[in-house]
């Protein structure tokens, strides 16, 4: 079946696509809307301005939609985006990285259901930690682009998600409660190379930028490597 | 032995719809389990199982549809069987029940009559996405409804068979937790 991966450029929206072309889906296009406010509780990703380079690292294209973050508007910013995939690239779907949040993933099930289209979300209730093991498991490269919960402080900004990294995130887990994939909303992640990408992204200057008990980890610079 | 059988037209779905039941059934550690697709299942895999777990789908999907008479062995069949959305669908329709159209989706609250060996309040707000509602037929009893009328949970009148149209492995996993206790 032809998928739309609603993209972020994080671990899980990467993940997801990555399980949809395993069970032997194709990706004719990622979409991402980029959201203006700050406080938006569907789009909001540090970097996410750079999906537009990770388009280019896994060659497929993609569809950017701005939109100005006001609560219920950006669902209908999210259904044009998805109704000009349906129409230029054909798909038939979506494939989401939404794991736990019921906020999302019925609002993206209900444009899904105006639109026609089918609607995938194979991290749904994922076991978190089995997740971040699976990605290291077949090789995702990802970093830190945003911590926003204490203890997670500016030391972890832009810090790569290593076996010791995961390690340290399901030790603080049973220490804090946190979510150890930020699922909660706790970690924001980018992703620089994963199986699919035929060239990986190298950061060339970043800023870490920690206030208070969140920060972001803001990348200035990149560009693509051969593998 | 719990059976979990899948009604997913689209294998990727599984992820969805069959893999948190099979999470919650190995976190039962008396509890074995074993996964059929529909279309495979043949009436002495259910005899071998203790209880049949019968999983929903997509919001798309409607290949189960044209499968149902795939279940027709619930006719005689005396173990626990639990069916979730299109599962509920399922069990009603064997027994009579009747199908309306109606497209629900998202969090809904609902008014628990009975609830039986399932549910641990009176009322609950659940996690919803369907396309049709039962009309069930004089075979069961309604144990929960929606603030809208809409049937959710259901329990035939003589055995021990369960149907819900919300999806508690979403929200209200204690529910399942409860049915494999029976």
């Amino acid at each position: 079946m032809k998928l739309a991966a609603l993209f972020s450029g994080g671990k899980d929206s990467t993940y997801a696509m990555y399980k949809a072309q395993q069970y032997g889906h194709k990706i004719s296009v990622l979409i991402s809307v980029v959201s203006q406010n700050p406080e938006s509780y569907m789009f909001h990703t540090p970097n996410i301005h750079l999906t537009e380079l990770q388009a280019q690292a896994i060659e497929i294209p993609l569809l950017t939609w701005i939109s100005k973050g006001e609560k219920e508007r950006e669902l209908q910013d999210l259904k044009a985006a998805m109704y000009t995939a349906k129409e230029q690239y054909g798909i038939e779907g979506v494939v989401t990285g939404a794991v736990e949040s019921i906020y999302q993933a019925s609002r993206v099930q209900r444009i899904c259901h105006e639109l026609d289209l089918w609607c995938f979300n194979p991290l749904w209730l994922k076991d978190q930690k089995k997740l971040l093991q699976e990605l290291l498991e077949n090789k995702f490269e990802v970093i830190i682009g945003g911590v926003f919960a204490p203890p997670l402080d500016g030391e972890w900004l832009g810090r790569k998600l290593d076996t010791e990294a995961v390690k340290e995130l399901i030790r603080l887990e049973e220490e804090f409660h946190i979510n150890p994939a930020g699922e909660g909303g706790e970690i924001e992640t980018f992703v620089t190379d994963a199986p699919f990408f035929r060239k990986k992204i190298e950061i060339k200057k970043a800023t870490k930028n920690f206030k208070g008990k969140s920060g972001t980890y803001d990348i200035e610079g990149a560009g693509l490597v051969e593998k | 032995m719990i059976l979990i059988i899948s009604t997913c037209e689209e294998k990727l779905s599984e992820l969805e719809f069959v893999k948190p039941i099979e999470d919650i059934v190995e976190k039962d550690v008396e509890k074995d389990f074993t996964t059929k697709h529909y279309s495979q299942l043949t009436k002495s895999d259910a005899i071998k199982a203790d209880k049949l777990i019968i999983c929903g789908n997509a919001l798309k999907d409607t290949q189960y549809l044209g499968g149902i008479e795939k279940f027709s062995f619930l006719k005689d069949f005396e173990k626990p069987v639990l069916g979730i959305c299109a599962g509920m669908q399922i069990i009603a329709k064997i027994y009579g029940s009747e199908f309306v159209e109606k497209t629900e989706i998202g969090i809904e609250y609902i008014n628990i009559s009975d609830k039986d060996v399932l549910f641990d309040n009176e009322r609950a707000s659940v996690y919803q996405f369907h396309k049709r509602v039962v009309k069930p037929s004089s075979d069961f009893k309604i144990l929960a409804k929606s603030d809208t009328g809409t049937v959710h949970a259901i329990k035939h009148k003589t055995k021990t068979f369960y149907g819900v149209l919300f999806h508690p492995e979403s929200r209200h996993k204690e529910i399942i937790e409860n049915f494999l206790k029976i």
